[in-house]
């Protein structure tokens, strides 16, 4: 671990990061009638935290590698509770960490991270805007039971060209945008490429042999492309497609290797027609998600290549029909159908170079699914007043197992969710929301890091899909310069999965993951308050959580309640950012955040006992139950300063220091058998960044 | 693991820490552990949960321990000294059994569990045919394949009756005859053509053989999964749920290297150098015991502490007020056979 030290200085030089800025402004297509928009901002309806540009982010400082990022924005707003670090867990309400759906343009993203979780596969360059939900969820938001971040990629600019490089210490990017035939046809491209095998393999050779790291070959990149095609002023069609790459192998001496890769398409067709009062959405999309380990395994004692896979081949088509029926009533109905194909967790082993079970797994858990839901949503919107919605959504799944002993499954779930505001007095009113919802992709999560590592699975007879219901009500006040919201929620959630055997992801065991899950419950309540105070020149936020969340598992500590690993009882988040210097060609910007949270729990064994078997025995941990020691608390102060320059070419330069005060907060313990003690693991020190791009 | 994560969090983060806490979250927890057998004498277990660093703490010889069926007393557990409690009572199939242990300083210790049936002979539950070729192994496979099959099955058979009313599972063993020792061991791997086997065990091979008296006596089972010591076969589960009239019939194979033999179709004690297979019925509370454990010594126990770390479920204990199990099975000794 000591030699890890002089890494720690060393990959901490190149730290030079860049955020594309947005390319123009492009032509956005909007067709709310002007009573009906909401402010970009945090929560102005109900249930909504944030409905906002990309621009609105881009200056934070919250991420360690400098990235603007939504969901460690996401992460920053009252309900929410971060797992790891600096990396792109999120709890919200008491959910897990797959409870929540990240859609780009509407699809679902089952692998949405880079570089094991520390920053999103999007391109934040690419998005033109972001609606962040944990409750009173639209009609088209399905297959979730805690929150939605659904991405909109940019609008194509069918008028003039743009372009931005970058460079960091983790990606090199590009991205274009220019038409290709003036007002009909237009092209938006951008990529990114990890150079962080050059900087490894770099620290590597100044180290040398004096460093026990291992040999290390990461690739990750990304590309977002979308053509676009505007035939006449009422319609739209698009051809967006993603992919994202990350790779990592790792050799140890003498010939040990790990192979850890995740790998994601996706490609979106899309067409929408407005008329004066109605608008007509159609998509059709195809996602393709594998993620793969390939270790060395030894099994009854033969050195084994265990090539371990989860994958997921979906299919979905969408149709959806607004109209407004005033300036402040809009209905709004649709269908969406999704086919998909899951093999999650199928492995397979060879022994030397020869398969032993040539050109099939020994163990697979295929089957193939659909879901499809309707739904009907009625939208009232009086600013001054009130406002309503409420949406019914029905939802039919199946599953058809491959294997022979499982039967087919069905479900029909009803689901409703309805949001409501009324002006009581001047700019106080009272809000709340309510959802029943059920999700059908259920992921198994390891470690809480927000990867793209962990398995996915789809309901079935033994793994019902989870439902959740929550209701929330509270008070808003909103000024010229301040706006507060304080709240409460309540919500329970049934046939809540808890994946028993994180350690399994590294092993043959995960092949087994059906011998790990428990099915049970899980209730949150709490408090949430948020408050946001803007001037020209300086902007203040904060919001605070109180919450308790908890887990019942009839098989898991005799059926007694114990607490969620994510259940902090505070969680607070304040930011700062102020405008020190706005001239027309250069613009000076400070950002600091700051945020305290509750520690998470973690599983600390009572002691040990030898488990008697009809062979032997063995030596078992013993936990009264999980999540039985609160870790300490976290605590983190983020700093950043951003200058922009606008001459012949725009400029844009960040400095930030991520963990400012360099305070070790606890990611997990562990007993070390060597020392006969008890260690913390802590993930990010102080930690500097710095970016810079140039647009054209 | 270890290295691979902190290679992970170093090379992306560069810079994790990882400090010494104090922190000694050892609890004094009494361990029990009863299982219930056919059998007039039963054994009762209880000692100290070892620390976290594998200190024992000790046996526990001055509890007072009582066994209930149905609610009445029927008998108090007699130290035998080192944390061993021994009761002369033969338990009756399909009784609720409540285990009540007295420990000065701790609160009363409590289980409770019921005990599965006789199951061996009469269609009850389980079967075993010796010779299946000669009426009732190839009768189904007569019926569903025609008679002229190329290889037919003419080992021993074993069958599982649905109307068996227990919930847990078998575990079927291959005893093999160590004659150094001179004491059966259990054969490292089985394998059976029963498609219903849980699978949570496989080794990730499959059972072939270069022994042609195995190919002729069981060809349905080349090709199928090895399982690592156990096959486990749930009874009351989605299996037998919705089909009261089920049989499953199926064979057994696995790397017994011992003279198994069967005399005609009677059953007899194995005898010292025969191998045998040995059928557990375990209800389902010491099923779930033995199965946590099995996950636990297949893919935990192998791995650093590290890696421990993250395995935070432990094993089934259903012991209140303690840790351990009060569970019960039927154990039968099964033929298994190579000769015409």
């Amino acid at each position: 671990m000591k030699t890890i030290y002089p890494l720690i200085v060393l990959l901490l030089l190149p730290c030079a990061i860049i955020r594309a800025q947005p390319a123009g402004t492009g032509h956005i297509q909007d067709t709310l009638p002007p009573a009906i928009k909401y402010e970009r901002g945090f929560h102005q309806i109900p249930g909504n935290y944030f409905h906002t540009k990309t621009s609105f982010i881009l200056d934070k400082a919250l991420s360690p590698v400098g990235e603007s990022d939504f969901i460690k924005y996401a992460m920053t707003l009252p309900g929410v509770a971060s797992g790891a670090e600096g990396f792109s867990s999120m709890y919200v309400r008491g959910g897990n960490m797959g409870n929540n759906a990240v859609c780009l343009d509407g699809t679902q993203l089952f692998g949405y991270s880079h570089l094991l979780g520390l920053t999103m596969s999007v391109p934040v360059n690419a998005i033109e805007s972001a609606d962040f939900s944990v409750g009173g969820f639209d009609g088209d938001k399905m297959n979730l039971t805690a929150s939605s971040l659904d991405l909109r990629t940019k609008e194509n600019d069918f008028s003039s060209k743009h372009f931005n490089t970058s460079i960091s210490n983790m990606f090199v990017g590009a991205e274009i945008s220019a038409p290709i035939i003036k007002d009909k046809l237009s092209i938006f491209a951008t990529g990114r490429y990890s150079i962080l095998g050059l900087e490894y393999s770099l620290v590597k050779s100044i180290i040398g042999q004096a460093s026990s790291l291992p040999e290390m070959k990461p690739a990750s990149f990304d590309f977002l492309g979308k053509l676009g095609y505007r035939p006449n002023n009422k319609s739209d069609l698009s051809l967006t497609l993603f992919s994202t790459v990350d790779r990592y192998a790792f050799i140890f001496p003498p010939d040990s290797k790990l192979l850890m890769a995740t790998n994601t398409f996706l490609g979106i067709l899309k067409h929408s027609f407005t008329s004066n009062r109605t608008t007509v959405e159609s998509s059709a999309s195809f996602n393709w998600f594998l993620n793969r380990q390939q270790q060395d395994a030894v099994v009854l004692g033969h050195t084994n290549d265990l090539k371990l896979q989860t994958q997921i081949n979906e299919i979905t088509l969408k149709a959806s029909v607004s109209h407004y029926l005033s300036d402040r009533s809009s209905l709004k109905s649709g269908i969406n159908a999704k086919f998909a194909s899951f093999q999650p967790g199928s492995a397979k082993y060879s022994e030397s170079t020869i398969l032993i079970v040539p050109n099939q797994t020994f163990t697979t858990n295929n089957s193939s699914v659909i879901l499809s839901s309707a739904y009907l949503q009625y939208n009232y919107d009086n600013p001054d007043r009130y406002g309503l919605m409420a949406c019914i959504r029905g939802s039919y799944f199946i599953n058809y197992p491959e294997t022979d002993n499982e039967e087919i499954f069905h479900s029909l779930n009803p689901e409703f969710s309805t949001r409501l505001y009324l002006n009581i007095y001047g700019p106080v009113g009272i809000e709340a929301t309510y959802d029943y919802v059920s999700q059908y992709y259920h992921t198994l999560e390891g470690f809480p890091l927000g990867w793209s590592m962990d398995l996915i699975v789809p309901s079935s007879s033994s793994i019902l899909p989870e439902k959740a219901s929550q209701f929330y009500a509270g008070l808003f006040f909103k000024s010229e310069h301040h706006k507060l919201n304080a709240g409460a929620f309540h919500k329970n959630m049934k046939n809540l999965i808890f994946y028993s055997d994180a350690s399994a992801i590294f092993s043959a065991a995960a092949a087994g993951w059906k011998d790990n899950i428990e099915i049970g419950a899980g209730f949150s309540k709490g408090l949430e308050l948020y408050y946001d105070c803007s001037y020209d020149k300086l902007r203040v936020t904060s919001s605070y959580t109180l919450s308790k969340s908890e887990r019942v598992f009839p098989n898991i500590a005799n059926g007694v309640a114990f607490p969620a690993k994510f259940d902090r009882r505070h969680i607070l988040n304040s930011s700062l950012e102020y405008t020190v210097r706005d001239e027309k060609d250069s613009k000076h910007k400070l950002a600091v955040s700051f945020t305290y949270q509750s520690g998470n729990w973690e599983s600390v064994s009572s002691g040990k006992f030898q488990a008697t078997l009809p062979d032997g025995f063995v030596t078992i941990n013993y936990f009264n139950h999980p999540n039985n020691l609160r870790l300490p608390h976290t605590s983190r102060l983020d700093v950043g300063y951003n200058v922009t320059l606008t001459r012949k070419y725009r400029h844009s330069i960040t400095i930030g220091v991520f963990n400012a005060l360099n305070r070790q907060n606890p990611f997990l313990l562990f007993f070390d058998t060597g020392s006969l003690e008890w260690k913390q693991l802590s993930l990010i020190p102080i930690m500097p960044n710095f970016k810079y791009s140039v647009s054209f | 693991m270890r290295k691979i994560l902190i290679s992970l969090v170093a090379v992306f983060l560069t810079g994790s820490c990882v400090s010494t806490i104090n922190l000694n979250p050892d609890e004094v927890i009494p361990y029990v552990y009863c299982i219930l057998q056919n059998e007039d004498l039963q054994s009762l277990e209880i000692h100290y949960l070892m620390s976290a660093d594998g200190r024992e703490k000790g046996p526990i010889d001055n509890a007072s321990a009582k066994l209930y069926e149905d609610g009445c007393e029927v008998g108090a557990f007699k130290s035998e000294g080192n944390g061993e409690y021994t009761l002369e009572y033969a338990v009756i199939p399909m009784k609720n059994y409540r285990l009540s242990i007295d420990i000065p300083g701790f609160e009363t210790i409590t289980a409770e569990t019921i005990v599965p049936g006789i199951y061996l002979g009469n269609g009850e539950a389980l079967d075993a045919w010796p010779f299946a070729n000669s009426i009732n192994g190839t009768r189904l496979i007569d019926a569903e394949d025609g008679s002229n099959l190329p290889k037919m099955p003419r080992g021993t058979s074993y069958s599982i009756y649905s109307t068996y009313p227990y919930e847990g599972a078998f575990w079927f063993s291959g005893m093999d005859w160590n004659s150094g020792k001179r004491e059966w061991e259990v054969a490292e791997y089985i394998a059976s053509d029963n498609p219903e086997v849980d699978n949570f065990n496989i080794t990730g091979k499959l059972f072939d053989t270069s022994d042609p008296k195995v190919e002729e006596f069981y060809p349905t089972v080349i090709g199928c999964p090895e399982h690592s010591r156990y096959l486990r076969i749930p009874t009351i589960d989605t299996i037998y749920a919705n089909d009261t009239t089920r049989v499953t019939m199926f064979f057994l194979v696995g790397n017994f290297s011992g003279r198994y033999t069967f005399e005609s179709d009677n059953l007899h004690s194995p005898r010292n150098g025969e191998g045998y297979v040995r059928a557990i019925f375990a209800n389902k509370d010491y099923d779930r015991y033995i199965k946590d454990a099995l996950i636990y010594r297949l893919n935990i126990s192998a791995s650093d502490e590290f890696l421990k770390s993250f395995y935070t479920k432990g094993i089934y204990c259903n012991i209140l007020n303690g840790a351990g199990i009060f569970g019960a099975m039927n154990v039968v000794a099964l033929p298994w056979n190579l000769i015409v």
